[in-house]
């Protein structure tokens, strides 16, 4: 098949903290990081913290904006509905819609089997390590000081390293679904 | 004109036009049939080149018709 256009796909991650006790258990949720980077791109990394909410959210709506198709694990139904909340809350406007691949959506259907990024990319044998959190680190990293940033940072790039990998080899495979329009309203 | 005439000429345009009808659906089935197993493979091919950060060249009509 030829091609006129090569694609601008931005591979994403973020990270959130719980803020506030909603109902059943459920905590509502702050953005703590985001990571994105366009494949075969450099990855930036907005910390909280360091940088403003309003710094994060709209440095990553320029990468997004610029963006033929966004992918992630789990974006359609967790990064970018937060993303948007979080948009909301400070009054800026929300994202807009976006062709996705998300590698648990769009997946290849098992029963009884784990999805979990890190699972999966074990389970095909990635050698891109997920930075794994202990519940204390992530107190550390929650609680926005020195060495919870450090964290928090390896964690988010790392995660899309590691899922920059994935989603390759999920194609190779014939794992990942065809991509799919993320409609927020 | 005849009453005679009138059924005549009805009963040709009626043959004509069950020729007419056969033959379009006859086409129609098959197009249909050809579509059915073209369209899935063409969207398949168009969404793996997408997932691999790809937009196809847009369809030439005349390189489809072989012509």
């Amino acid at each position: 098949m030829r091609w006129v256009y090569e694609l601008r796909v931005l591979d994403l991650d973020l990270e959130n903290r719980p803020l506030a006790y909603w109902y059943d258990g459920a905590t509502t949720a702050e953005v703590t990081a985001i990571a994105a980077g366009f494949i075969g791109g450099r990855i930036k990394c907005w910390l909280l913290g360091p940088n403003t909410m309003a710094e994060m959210l709209e440095g990553f709506r320029k990468m997004y904006d610029a963006a033929d198709m966004v992918t992630g694990h789990n974006i359609r139904g967790h990064d970018l509905p937060i993303i948007n909340g979080a948009l909301i809350e400070i009054g800026h406007r929300p994202l807009g819609p976006k062709l996705t691949s998300d590698t648990n959506k769009d997946r290849f259907k098992t029963k009884d089997f784990s999805w979990s990024q890190e699972n999966i990319s074990q389970t095909l044998g990635l050698s891109e390590d997920k930075s794994h959190m202990s519940n204390a680190s992530w107190r550390e990293a929650n609680r926005l000081v020195p060495r919870g940033l450090r964290l928090t940072r390896a964690r988010a790039i790392g995660d899309v390293k590691q899922h920059m990998a994935l989603r390759a080899r999920m194609i190779r495979l014939g794992l990942l679904g065809a991509p799919k329009m993320w409609r927020p309203r | 004109m005849s009453t005679q005439r009138d059924k005549v000429d009805q009963a040709r345009a009626n043959m004509l036009k069950t020729i007419r009808t056969a033959v379009r659906l006859r086409h129609s089935i098959a197009a249909d049939d050809e579509l059915n197993e073209l369209l899935p493979l063409a969207e398949a091919r168009f969404n793996a080149a997408v997932m691999k950060g790809k937009l196809p060249a847009p369809m030439d009509i005349k390189r489809a018709l072989g012509i």
